[in-house]
């Protein structure tokens, strides 16, 4: 079970301000798909602006499996120039 | 109506035909394919365009081609000797002195001109002599450095041929 | 300040060899985006509107159509029609129909300056006559440009659909608010309620202009089959493909981006103006169109940086620890949706240890020139405001600026803005080094004042794609997509001859066109040197591997009876320890191995790590005119690992320089008519080396344990506290807080005679 803690604007904008949720997912394509099925959207809100972190790191792939006591953080991804 | 001009270009002959309202800019980069100078305002404001006509530093977008007549125009192409740099093209590459160098050839050109009327220029004068030079990237620290460089290099040379 | 421990070992990073790209450079040679031809080229111009606000009734081309040595004209309808689809692609994701509107107005146009038309002929001129007899029937609209006018009620709306983004419930009323963003953690209010001392206020700045000096530029040829090329300098050659094949709805792969060398980027040069209007021309026409901005339509129709209004408080305890901020703010985006708001707020958050904050920013749309990244999106203006507040609070307790910092200032372990705990940032030895160095013990002199200010910038990491391959003669090419716009190739050509343990001269570095490489990201987001620096070693590594192997079956050794050693295989079998195979001598054999040796590495590079800095600045203000010199200006940064010193060195220097000039003398000017009225390098007043002093930089080196030699981004950081360094030491010597930027003469003039 993934524990997965969501900021703005995601939390507010698709879960309606819970903060965090308990997921099961084997990685974190499983984890976005799960997501999208409670709050249709954000999977595609997600790919488009956001950045997932995997205990404290960054996300690179999103197939690499998932520890069961896993937390996911979901942050907006920030630009640069 | 087309005008013939006659001009000499870093030392070379060169004939070509402009339109009357043509800048030597232009016709440099155009016709001439001498595309070292850039345009980076075409108002005079950037020095990207630096040239010297007749010994004098120029703006060449604010000259017009046919004004070139029977002139000697000196471009970026033809400060270094064959493929000998100039000691400020050299100092440019020593220094670090250009980021992206778009307003590099103008700055070499400027450069080079200031040290051939004043070998030992102060650092306030060197800064005045180039404030007609837009440089976005280096915030010109390494470029008064490469110059100040180009110009001991070059005394040093001038009392080696003098003695 | 550059000792580190580990420095030594390396033999080519931290040296400061030549830049591969610099003869051509120093010489004429090098080709940037104005500098392209093509056989049979026409030349291209663009009508644009003069006004700020108004509906296109309709637009008659029909007589420049006729002008003999006109070859095309094409409008709006020329373009397919878009949806409102948002691009993937990294940092240059955004609204695609949004990017197509922005190259070439459909219904409406939204600033003076956006483009209605092109035309391609024979001749520039010939070009810009026929611009002349385009007809365009458009109905003026009222026109708002500050924030203020933007969000008043009753305001013009630029986009009936625009409904502000992050409110929950979503507004029933289109406004000029495209989206709201906060980041908070715990009780800013109750916090401030207990602070001993507070600052606060209202800081504004201007749009400023990133002020490349290569106008764009580019050369579109699009053939009947469907396959296009083009031909321009941008700061991501995928990024200008995949934008312009979206918006023309090509298959990506059917075009051709060829990167031209680069005048200066920072940030502008990650979207496309020109290019898709420069492929319809030459589908139209059937020939390679050309076209290229005049330095007044690069002011009024290219991104600048937003203006902003921020209100902030910052609240500290009596022995100066910060204990809360709050922080609204407002950007004042051009024509289309801004993405500043989360630079933004990471920016007032990310410096120091505060645990109770809340910043709240909106982005307001308004009729100027689409706004767009520039060094640090959003951070140079949050920072302004709050290090003035800090500066503040040091003055109000009466405590030293920089010790104020250094009691507050974030360290490995402590919550980032993401909430994530920063990794290796090296904050606080920078502000240390701050404190020894030269500047800082030098007394001020008489008749000048200081300021100082910290900085925060996230950074970035991303995609890239890098082929490293020998040839037979044991030289080397690394390929990459990364345009280099300040020396990045010399930093690539360093790190793949240090991995290879090979000299310098014998790497040679190339940027390949789209059909040559996969996809590399922008070079942006301080990302290069940091994420295809990474990929290069990584290459480089594979070829190590790959050398050994055959290294060991020529040999005739076990692979465990092989070592890389000062670029060759050494035998390390009993007995036979002398002998070696230089690269030539493995390399030229691909008819006996499997192939050539060559590498290809694509990755997407996590665990970059936060930009820190501090700058120091004396000014002598002309308490008669108001005039403000800077007469010694100090930029300290953790810049991980310097890889070429000079280079980075460049980049705080650099974004210093940009700095000085957007707290001093830059910012848009509007006429009553929307129109920019300071639209040229004489009234957008940049710096020039007369107006600067020397730029002393201090590189503190903390290195990134995700990257092989340490690297951290160093591009974007040093534009983040100019502002605020220099609007400190201006508030020191005029007396009072300077809250509006920029400080020109007459401001100061009269913020002296008020005082």
């Amino acid at each position: 079970m993934a524990r997965v803690v969501l900021t703005a604007p995601f939390d507010a904008r698709f879960f309606g301000g819970v903060g965090e949720l308990e997921i099961p997912a084997s990685d974190l394509f499983a984890l976005v798909r799960a997501l999208d099925l409670r709050a249709p959207g954000f999977a595609l809100a997600v790919e488009e602006g956001g950045l997932l972190a995997v205990d404290g790191e960054a996300a690179a792939d999103w197939s690499v499996a998932l520890r069961d006591d896993a937390e996911v953080l979901v942050v907006p991804r920030i630009a640069g120039g | 109506m087309k005008m013939a001009v006659s001009t000499t270009v870093n030392g070379d002959p060169r004939a070509f035909l402009c339109e009357p309202g043509e800048t030597l800019l232009e016709a440099l980069r155009g016709t001439l394919g001498l595309t070292g100078a850039k345009e980076g305002c075409g108002t005079g404001d950037c020095g990207a365009c630096t040239v010297m006509l007749d010994g004098e530093m120029v703006c060449s977008c604010l000259v017009l081609a046919p004004e070139a007549e029977g002139r000697r125009v000196e471009t970026i192409e033809g400060v270094a000797e064959g493929s000998d740099l100039h000691p400020v093209q050299r100092q440019f590459l020593e220094h670090g002195a250009l980021q992206c160098g778009f307003c590099t050839p103008g700055f070499i050109v400027a450069a080079k001109a200031l040290l051939e009327r004043d070998p030992d220029p102060s650092e306030h004068d060197l800064r005045y002599w180039l404030a007609g030079n837009l440089c976005r990237c280096t915030g010109y620290d390494k470029i008064v450095r490469a110059v100040q460089d180009a110009a001991a290099e070059m005394r040093q040379q001038a009392r080696g041929d003098a003695a | 300040m550059n000792a580190q421990s580990g420095h030594n070992a390396y033999r080519v990073v931290g040296t400061r060899p030549v830049r591969p790209d610099g003869i051509d450079k120093v010489t004429g040679k090098a080709l940037y985006g104005p500098d392209q031809i093509a056989p049979n080229m026409l030349h291209g111009a663009v009508l644009r509107s003069p006004h700020a606000h108004a509906r296109i009734r309709g637009i008659d081309t029909s007589r420049a159509e006729a002008l003999p040595g006109v070859k095309a004209v094409i409008t709006a309808r020329d373009f397919p029609g878009q949806e409102s689809v948002t691009f993937k692609g990294g940092e240059t994701s955004g609204d695609r129909r949004d990017i197509a509107h922005n190259c070439m107005a459909l219904h409406k146009v939204l600033y003076a300056g956006h483009a209605v038309a092109a035309v391609a002929a024979t001749s520039e001129a010939i070009a810009r006559e026929a611009l002349a007899l385009i007809v365009v029937d458009l109905e003026v609209l009222p026109h708002v440009i500050s924030v203020a006018e933007a969000i008043a009620p009753g305001a013009p709306v630029l986009h009936d659909d625009m409904f502000t983004e992050g409110l929950e419930p979503k507004p029933a009323q289109a406004s000029n608010v495209s989206a709201t963003f906060t980041m908070a953690k715990g009780d800013a209010a109750a916090a401030m309620a207990r602070a001993a001392v507070v600052a606060e206020g209202r800081y504004v700045t201007q749009p400023v202009h990133q002020g490349y000096i290569e106008p764009q530029a580019c050369v579109a040829s699009w053939n009947s089959d469907g396959q296009g090329q083009i031909w321009c300098s941008s700061q991501g050659h995928f990024d200008v493909r995949n934008l312009t094949a979206g918006i023309l709805n090509l298959p990506i792969s059917s075009l051709r981006v060829t990167p031209l060398e680069i005048g200066g980027g920072f940030g502008g040069k990650t979207t496309v103006y020109l290019e898709p209007v420069a492929m319809v021309l030459s589908r139209k026409a059937g020939r390679p169109v050309r076209l290229a901005m005049r330095r007044e339509e690069v002011f009024a129709a290219t991104g600048p940086a937003p203006g902003s209004v921020f209100e902030v408080r910052i609240g500290a305890d009596a022995d100066g620890r910060l204990v809360a901020l709050e922080m609204e703010f407002w950007n004042q985006s051009g024509a289309y949706p801004g993405n500043t708001l989360h630079g933004g707020c990471a920016t007032a958050l990310g410096a120091y240890n505060i645990a109770d904050a809340r910043a709240t920013g909106w982005d307001v749309v308004s009729n100027f020139a689409d706004t767009h990244a520039y060094r640090a999106p959003g951070a140079p203006q949050s920072a302004f405001a709050v290090e003035s507040c800090i500066d503040e609070i040091a003055l109000k307790l009466g405590m030293d600026p920089l010790e104020l910092r250094l009691k507050n200032a974030v360290k490995p372990g402590d919550p980032s803005p993401s909430r994530l705990p920063h990794g290796a940032i090296g904050y606080i030895e920078c502000l240390e080094a701050a404190k020894a160095s030269p500047h800082w013990n030098t007394p001020v002199a008489e008749g000048e004042s200081r300021g100082i200010a910290g900085a925060f910038w996230g950074n970035y990491g991303g995609p890239s794609t890098v082929a490293v391959s020998v040839a037979s003669d044991g030289s080397v090419a690394v390929t990459t997509g990364s345009p280099d716009i300040g020396g990045s190739r010399a930093s690539m050509a360093i790190m793949a001859a240090e991995t290879l343990q090979v000299p310098y001269e014998s790497v040679r570095v190339a940027i390949a066109d789209t059909a040559s490489l996969g996809y590399s990201m922008v070079t942006g987001g301080s990302r290069t040197t940091f994420a295809t620096g990474k990929a290069v070693v990584d290459a480089c590594g594979q070829i190590i591997d790959s050398l050994l192997a055959r290294g060991a079956q020529l040999l005739g050794v076990e692979p465990g009876e092989v070592a890389w050693r000062d670029g060759a295989v050494h035998c390390m079998a009993a007995g036979r320890e002398g002998e070696k195979l230089d690269m030539a001598a493995i390399a030229g054999r691909v008819h006996q191995f499997s192939g050539p040796v060559s590498a290809e590495v694509q990755l997407n590079a996590q665990g970059y790590l936060p930009g820190f800095g501090v700058h120091i600045c004396d000014v002598a203000v002309d308490k008669e005119t108001g005039f403000t010199r800077v007469t010694r200006y100090t930029a300290i940064q953790d810049v991980g690992r310097a890889i070429h010193p000079d280079y980075v060195e460049g980049q705080l220097q650099g974004g210093a320089a940009q700095g000085i000039g957007w707290a001093l003398n830059e910012g848009y000017v509007f006429d009553g008519a929307g129109r920019v009225d300071n639209a040229g390098f004489l009234d957008y007043r940049m710096p020039v080396c007369s107006d600067l002093p020397m730029i002393e930089t201090i590189m503190v080196e903390v290195p990134n344990p995700a990257h092989p030699y340490g690297v951290k981004g160093v591009g974007e950081t040093s534009i983040v506290p100019p502002l605020a360094a220099v609007g400190n030491a201006v508030s020191r010597a005029v007396g009072k807080r300077m809250r509006d930027l920029p400080m020109a003469p007459e401001v100061v003039h009269r913020a002296l005679a008020g005082a």
